[in-house]
């Protein structure tokens, strides 16, 4: 009679046991077949390394108190391709300061500004921000001031090193 | 059956599960405005087998992926009709899956016990709008870069998790290479996935209860075939001529190839996503993400819920007014704001107040012209942007429309060279030969000759270098040129090898599926006389 108990006991935690196992094994075997996949997908992607200061004008040659843009090549690491790709940015020069550069990708959304010579603002074209010759945000959804990028001066030469800044943030931080 | 037939079904039952697939009852009897649900399937039919053609010609790559599309579109015969009907059975799929979507709601055919028939319905819409915005920015031209790149800032705003967010989706903090890929993998391979197994469960739950049926009870009663099959029919064949129609006289839009660097562009998105972006132009910088993010999110989540915020077994909606008065004041506000997005002006081509970019003087960069024809010449610009580039850039000293050049004291001919019509020289004999001429003038620019009058003159204007010093970007110069041959009556983006011509085949498609149309009339009169 006792055995009989134990032998009924069994039969469902057999049942129980197999279907743990089963249940456990698959998720294992998913587990191991699927971490590296989503892994791969993940993972941050490989981060570029920072970029050398390039020279960009003679300050001389820049206006006084009127943005202007100038292009050069940096390069830049896009997965497996790195290519030297042209940047534009506005430098302001007033008076004998130091002149202000300014990164043209917009600090809402990263369209690009531009310098919009009747109005005298920097304009966006994708949502309307608008922003004064020193970067503030004069009206549209910028939550920052246009981003500054670091500056060199040697022998009256202007250097700038790129840098990316992730847009829609009141904070102003490197990507 | 023959015997082999018989051999064939005993072993392989596909006319037995045809047979009980199609044998159904249509509560209060077939009609044409059941075919909703069937024709936005069409319409994903239509875009499975177009993409997959596509698959053949397509190069996910930044450097290719535009003239990789190009390619199909100008050079491969019947590809205009192979990318136009997949860029306006996309268009169509979102049309349809939008009214069925209303049509269901309105009618209360989403109530018990079909709530998961209408929550996968909800996901179907989802997974067409992420094919669509996944879509775009294969073409690596101006709207889908820009759209892609709005959407990476988007993403990247959402407090904590953005960067990282930002970082899965687009494959790293810049629009580029691992963009294209992964949304690639996206576009061709998991969403439609998705999409298909989404599509058979919103089926077999459809199945499970049946059709809801006329608001009213009704005794009629009709079968799915074959009285809503031919209906079907007629309404996938009407389906058909609106695409066929549109890919031959609305052909799918150039707007240039991708540019990071350009400032003149309006980035736009895809007409679903526009009632966003105008609604990010009304919320403050610090309310970004409540536009951006939780908008989309809570939307979602109440027409995920609609079941159960809408539970009484009503259905007529002329007993549910306050379901109807939200559904008026959410979709008109939608179409409001989708209108007001789409009218949005270009600031920079309304007021041409000067370049955009960094003037061709102030620019240090310079490298002597490469060999070969130049990126810009070998690609299909788009002359909608190249005219705005044109206003900006070129307008100065060419003249409104290229027509008269403005007087340049000390050149030999006295004045600006007009472009339109332009020197007959320049323009050559083929579309290449046209390009080449131009591309030369703005890649390196040119001194015109002096006058022969006046001694030890020197011309007063020159042509600016545009390409060699960076002033312009490649694609700009693309759109550019593509603008002034459309001037001088020249299209960049003809079609050279069509198959069959656009609007002939759209005729010949016309007369083709009016005799299912006829046909299928008749064959449904002749059911209803046989009844």
């Amino acid at each position: 009679m006792a055995a009989q108990e134990r032998s009924d006991q069994a039969v469902v935690s057999r049942r129980g046991f197999v279907g743990w196992t089963l249940g456990l094994g698959a998720g294992v075997v998913a587990l191991v077949a699927g971490v590296p996949q989503i892994g791969a997908l993940l993972a941050t992607p490989r981060s570029a390394a920072p970029n050398e200061f390039v020279d960009v004008g003679k300050l001389a040659d820049l206006p006084d108190g009127e943005p202007v843009g100038l292009t050069f090549l940096a390069e830049s690491i896009d997965g497996y391709n790195a290519e030297q790709l042209p940047h534009t940015v506005w430098v302001v020069k007033t008076g004998t300061g130091d002149p202000i550069v300014f990164s043209p990708v917009c600090t809402h959304l990263g369209c690009q500004v531009f310098w919009d010579k009747g109005a005298r603002h920097f304009v966006c074209p994708c949502h309307n921000s608008v922003f004064t010759k020193d970067g503030a945000v004069v009206s549209g959804p910028a939550p920052r001031p246009l981003d500054t990028l670091p500056t060199k001066i040697k022998d009256g030469i202007l250097s700038v090193r790129w840098v990316d800044f992730t847009p829609g943030t009141t904070a102003k931080t490197p990507v | 059956m023959s015997r082999f037939g018989d051999w064939f079904e005993s072993r392989l039952p596909i006319g037995r599960t045809l047979r009980g697939m199609l044998d159904e009852e249509v509560p209060g009897g077939a009609k044409f405005v059941y075919a909703l649900g069937s024709a936005t399937l069409l319409t994903f039919l239509v875009l499975a087998v177009t993409g997959v053609v596509q698959l053949f010609f397509y190069a996910p790559t930044t450097a290719a992926a535009y003239a990789s599309v190009n390619y199909l579109r100008f050079q491969v015969p019947f590809g205009w009709l192979v990318h136009g009907l997949h860029y306006w059975a996309a268009t169509l799929m979102v049309v349809l899956a939008l009214l069925h979507l209303v049509q269901v709601f309105l009618w209360g055919a989403f109530k018990k016990p079909r709530e998961m028939t209408w929550i996968l319905g909800v996901l179907l819409l989802l997974g067409t709008l992420a094919a669509t915005y996944t879509g775009n920015p294969l073409a690596w031209d101006e709207k889908g870069y820009w759209a892609a790149r709005v959407g990476a800032g988007i993403i990247g705003s959402v407090p904590l998790v953005g960067g990282w967010l930002r970082d899965v989706v687009f494959g790293g903090t810049i629009v580029g290479q691992l963009t294209i890929t992964r949304f690639f993998g996206l576009h061709i391979a998991v969403i439609p996935l998705l999409i298909g197994s989404i599509i058979a469960l919103h089926l077999i739950t459809f199945r499970k209860e049946g059709a809801a049926g006329p608001i009213r009870p009704s005794t009629k009663t009709g079968a799915f075939y074959p009285d809503q099959v031919l209906r079907d029919l007629i309404v996938f064949a009407v389906v058909l001529v609106v695409l066929v129609g549109l890919s031959a006289f609305l052909l799918t839009p150039v707007t240039g190839p991708a540019d990071a660097l350009d400032a003149s562009y309006v980035g736009r998105p895809d007409w679903p996503f526009l009632f966003i972006f105008q609604l990010l132009k009304y919320l403050p910088g610090q309310l970004e993400v409540v536009g951006t993010i939780g908008v989309p999110v809570l939307g979602t989540l109440l027409l995920l819920l609609v079941p159960w915020l809408d539970r009484s077994p009503e259905r007529s909606p002329a007993k549910r007014p306050a379901v109807l008065a939200i559904f008026v004041v959410v979709s008109g506000a939608l179409v409001a704001l989708s209108i007001l997005g789409a009218q949005t002006s270009t600031p920079a081509a309304v007021a041409p107040v000067g370049p955009p970019g960094p003037t061709p003087e102030a620019s240090i960069v310079s490298t002597p012209p490469g060999p070969g024809p130049s990126l810009a010449s070998n690609q299909v610009g788009g002359a909608a942007h190249g005219q705005e580039l044109y206003v900006l850039y070129c307008q100065e000293c060419h003249g409104a429309r290229g027509v008269k050049g403005v007087e340049n004291p000390g050149s030999a001919d006295g004045e600006v060279p007009s472009l339109n019509p332009i020197d007959p020289a320049l323009a050559g004999k083929t579309r290449q030969t046209f390009v080449a001429g131009l591309d030369t003038f703005l890649q390196n620019g040119s001194v015109p000759s002096e006058s022969t009058s006046t001694p030890n003159a020197s011309p007063r204007l020159k042509m600016p270098s545009f390409g060699n010093t960076n002033a312009l970007t490649q694609p700009q110069i693309a759109d550019l040129e593509a603008y002034i041959m459309q001037l001088n009556g020249v299209d960049r983006a003809a079609i050279a090898r069509p198959g069959v011509v656009p609007k002939t085949y759209f005729w010949i498609s016309l007369v083709g599926l009016a005799i299912v149309v006829i046909s299928g009339s008749a064959a449904i009169v002749s059911v209803e006389r046989g009844r």
